[in-house]
């Protein structure tokens, strides 16, 4: 393959990338970039005022089966959004062995300023598997417990209207680890891997309680 | 086939390269990334060996690492209380040790380590030689009888075989699991080791704890006797009190403060000084604990001791900078524990790493995290973090959960599975 041919073939594999997902991005630690709007349950957007306070939700991005949580800490947060710019996201998937919320329990989740941790304060993410404990006012970065990297982040935006969109991944993001570790379980929920790994076109916010049975806290 | 050419095939795990590899009878060629690619042998694929090989793997690709083991699939010692009575299948706790070389992308042999030449850095097995530029011991406990005096060849064999300690795992798990099944009355004992270097400190209480609740489960006309040379279990006692109160009493009989002298196995007796002779009709006798033969072999532990001999931040063997040790065979006073093993298998990884780019890292502690469960669907769980100041270890926190729960349970087992994931790319 001559020179010419060879651009020619990464031309066309960049825009077979580009027609599905962008991996690539101008933004220093930004590994992922695809603007999706955020729905209620009913289909309609899912604006930023029905961000209640404290408050954990979930909705999947940038695939189908990566769980994402949708909080607003009360207060300024690095990277929040919103009036108190306390809005954050978080991919949900634990970066220490990819734990993750499933609909019959989640051992991660969100844990209001009136809660006790394993640091003793609240407005933590806090995984109880192994407990690792993740700050969602620091961007996801790791408090306590075996974790070797902070959470990934969840880029978001809004619209005139104040409706939410995700619109990116910043950070170390565990998609591989999480599809290669959790196989038999993605199988069991979404049917295949295939459907697991298909990138959203939209995702629905519902409240981390409606989603799972039971929140493990510890 | 020959011999050369049955190992050739069978005796080589690799897992990138297991189309070009190749055996002679004194030399395993197994190939590297690169000619220039430097070898770690991990030797013992526990919990420590295991996570070490992935991790050093991860870290830097062209590095080439070879785990060998005895064993030909992997056996969880941690949660094989639960297995022992019915509470998790068999298949929980097996797993391939091939998926996990093929996945990770390092090599598996399994082959028994004969010995050691850290002069020529050559490692001598059954299956042949193989080289290596760093070392890492990862081989675990062996069992010291002589500490309770059973030294005559055949009471130790009884010992051994007759009242398996089986916190080794495979067949010494098989056989008390037998035995607990075939259990139709009387006392069944369970000892403790003195102090706390035994593998898996909470371990023997949550053995009596649960063969106690499957004995009343099924109607057992019995009760386990839980011998204890400690004045309480020194983690976890009040979720232990609690259950032996409320959830299997009558089941099982605890004596603290047991200095036990003497477990005579022919008559079926415990010596104690504090109670005298205590009968049993069948038991598990579990032994004080020292570090695997090959660590004495090469020189790695220091007179009058049980444990390797190691640069404590380090992890390298004292006096050889090529030899890292890790797992429970190390001489520093963490809990002998899974979780304890892999957090600090990731560090082991990383100063493997570190060595071989003639650099040095910051030290970081392990962590412990224990789960024990009390019945079928309950547990309680201890935590405990280390710092190292002037010169010694002491916890910098402990945290407990001592009252039995589902939740408790729930995140046990999740516990379990997420380390046989990451450690064996296990399909659970």
């Amino acid at each position: 393959m001559n020179r010419r041919d060879f651009l020619k073939t990464c031309g066309l594999i960049c825009l077979l990338i580009e027609g599905k997902i962008a991996f690539s991005s101008s933004t220093p630690g930004v590994s992922f970039k695809r603007k999706v709007p955020l729905k209620r349950e009913d289909g309609d957007p899912f604006n930023i005022k029905y961000v209640k306070r404290y408050e954990p939700y979930i909705f999947f991005y940038p695939y189908a089966s990566t769980p994402c949580l949708l909080v607003d800490v009360g207060r300024k947060a690095e990277g929040g959004i919103g009036k108190g710019s306390g809005i954050v996201s978080f991919s949900l998937i634990c970066p220490h062995q990819w734990t993750f919320p499933t609909p019959s329990e989640t051992f991660i989740t969100y844990y209001g300023p009136d809660e006790t941790s394993l640091v003793d304060r609240g407005n933590v993410i806090q995984c109880c598997v192994h407990m690792s404990v993740f700050d969602p006012l620091k961007g996801g970065e790791v408090i306590d417990g075996p974790a070797d990297y902070p959470l990934a982040r969840i880029l978001l935006d809004t619209d005139k209207e104040g409706n939410l969109y995700a619109v990116g991944v910043e950070g170390k993001d565990q998609f591989h680890e999480f599809f290669q570790a959790n196989r038999s379980t993605l199988k069991r929920l979404y049917g295949s891997l295939k459907k697991a790994k298909e990138i959203v076109k939209e995702s629905r916010v519902i409240r981390l309680k409606d989603y799972t049975g039971e929140e493990i806290k510890c | 086939m020959d011999r050369r050419g049955f190992l050739k095939f069978v005796g080589i795990s690799a897992g990138l390269f297991i189309g070009s590899v190749s055996f002679s009878r004194d030399l395993i060629n197994i190939p590297k990334p690169s000619p220039k690619s430097p070898r770690v042998v991990v030797v013992g694929a526990g919990w420590s060996g295991l996570t070490v090989a992935k991790y050093i793997k991860k870290g830097n690709p062209s590095v080439d690492v070879v785990l060998v083991d005895k064993r030909a699939h992997f056996f969880s010692c941690p949660v094989s209380n639960l297995w022992l009575v019915d509470i998790v299948p068999l298949e929980m706790l097996v797993h391939s040790y091939l998926k996990a070389a093929d996945t990770y992308g390092y090599h598996f042999l399994q082959a028994t380590v004969i010995d050691i030449d850290r002069n020529k850095r050559k490692v001598y097995t059954d299956k042949g030689v193989i080289d290596y530029d760093f070392l890492v011991l990862a081989p675990g406990i062996d069992y010291d009888y002589e500490r309770w005096n059973i030294k005559d060849p055949k009471e130790l064999e009884i010992a051994r075989t007759k009242y398996p300690p089986a916190f080794i795992p495979g067949s010494e798990h098989i056989y008390l699991k037998r035995k607990i099944h075939n259990f139709e009355g009387g006392e069944f004992l369970v000892t403790v080791p003195p102090g706390l270097d035994y593998r898996c400190i909470p371990g023997p209480y949550e053995r009596a704890t649960l063969i106690a609740w499957f004995f009343k489960k099924n109607k057992v006309k019995g009760k386990v006797i839980l011998v204890d040379p400690h004045s309480d279990p020194p983690v976890k006692a009040k979720g232990f009190h609690y259950a032996w109160d409320k959830i299997v009493k009558g089941y099982i009989d605890y004596y603290p403060n047991a200095d036990i002298k003497y477990v005579d196995v022919i008559n079926r007796k415990v010596r104690t000084e504090v109670y005298g002779d205590i009968d049993f009709t069948d038991g598990n006798i579990y032994p004080p604990c020292r570090v695997a033969d090959i660590v004495y072999k090469i020189g790695g532990v220091k007179k009058g001791e049980r444990w390797a001999n190691i640069d404590p931040l380090k992890y390298n063997l004292i006096g050889d900078e090529r030899v890292f040790i890790s797992g429970d065979a190390r001489n520093q006073p963490f809990s002998k524990s899974g979780n304890t093993a892999v957090t600090e298998a990731k560090y082991v990884a990383r100063r493997v790493l570190a060595s071989i780019e003639g650099k040095d890292i910051p030290y970081k502690p392990p962590m412990t995290l224990c789960y024990s469960a009390v019945d079928g669907n309950k547990a309680v769980w201890v935590r405990l973090t280390y710092k190292y100041e002037n010169g010694q270890f002491s916890f910098a926190s402990v945290r407990t959960d001592e009252k039995p729960s589902q939740k408790n349970f729930k995140a046990y087992i999740a516990w379990a599975k997420a380390h046989y994931k990451d450690m064996l790319a296990a399909d659970l």
